[in-house]
């Protein structure tokens, strides 16, 4: 039998061209890192308590050149996790916060913020780099402070 | 006496009154003395006017003087350029070009003013959101999505400076 390569049609290495290219990103798609921050924003010097940590200096100057109008961010809760077939599951940094994470082509990300009782707040589709930070957040107005939750794609 | 009174005296001065009022200013001046002078007054000023205008002659006839005019009038009117109807190329450039730079300039002002991006953002959302304001700065690859989420309970709406969060 002689099977030349030229007998083969074009589209057939197309095909095996792009099967190649989809498993190459979808493998990629499925090795990001992340980390998930609760953080309490407010104006008031004093530290409601021990539990409170002031965030990290990279997670800090990218809140502040978000225009926000508070000068100290707490870290309250911090996690760390991984998407596994490009999808995080979900996150849940409070009873009342949570995300998930879904990878999509072209380093985007597809988050989703759920609050109280795991109602959809926010499904949000952008670029996500490594280093890049998606934060959600919004006012309490009873103290006059704000939550974020802040998404940092760490690899 | 009163202005209209007045009035009447100058018009009568001038030759300007019917016989009737006429004749009932010559009653009046016959009997009021003050009449009588401010007439007299008038008259003086009207011959000390007309003693001292200067007297202008003009060199030449009148109608040769307004036919000149007009002359001139319509050389003027007839040496104006008219529009030209023939079709020039460049003008239509002109015209077509001068509007679409401006667009051109527009849109070249919006877009420079538009943050610069080494990647695009696609700001889109996916889904209906609780009212959202969002924010990229660009720079530092930070993006806000901020949330209308003020009514609804969160983690914080309890804190105190003196309390310890418990979540």
């Amino acid at each position: 039998m002689n099977l030349r390569s030229n007998s083969i049609p074009a589209w057939f290495w197309a095909l095996v061209l792009g099967v190649f290219i989809g498993s190459v990103d979808a493998a990629t798609a499925g090795e990001a890192k992340f980390e998930a921050q609760l953080v309490w924003a407010t104006n008031d010097d004093k530290l409601p308590g021990n539990d409170y940590k002031p965030v990290d200096e990279e997670t800090r100057k990218k809140l502040e050149s978000l225009g926000l109008k508070w000068k100290h961010f707490y870290t309250v809760k911090k996690k760390e996790f991984e998407t596994k077939n490009g999808e995080s599951g979900k996150v849940e940094l409070s009873e009342k916060s949570a995300i998930t994470v879904k990878l999509l082509p072209e380093k985007k990300v597809e988050v989703v913020f759920f609050g109280k009782k795991g109602e959809e707040c926010s499904r949000r589709n952008q670029p996500l780099k490594t280093g890049g930070i998606l934060c959600f957040g919004g006012d309490v107005p009873e103290n006059a402070s704000a939550w974020l939750v802040a998404l940092k794609r760490i690899k | 006496m009163n202005e209209d009174l007045q009035l009447k005296l100058q018009a009568y001065l001038d030759g300007e009154l019917s016989a009737e009022e006429a004749k009932a200013i010559r009653d009046l001046l016959a009997a009021d003395a003050t009449a009588r002078a401010l007439l007299g007054e008038l008259t003086n000023t009207r011959d000390a006017i007309v003693a001292h205008e200067a007297s202008i002659k003009l060199p030449e006839a009148r109608e040769f003087y307004w036919s000149k005019i007009q002359r001139e009038i319509s050389r003027e009117s007839k040496s104006a350029p008219a529009p030209s109807p023939k079709f020039s190329f460049a003008t239509w450039l002109q015209r077509a070009l001068v509007p679409a730079g401006a667009m051109a300039a527009v849109a070249i002002a919006v877009m420079l003013s538009l943050p610069h991006t080494g990647d695009t953002v696609d700001p889109s959302m996916t889904s209906g959101d609780t009212a959202t304001f969002t924010y990229h700065n660009y720079a530092t690859g930070a993006t806000l999505v901020w949330l209308d989420y003020s009514s609804v309970e969160n983690d914080f709406s309890d804190v105190e400076s003196d309390d310890i969060l418990d979540l």
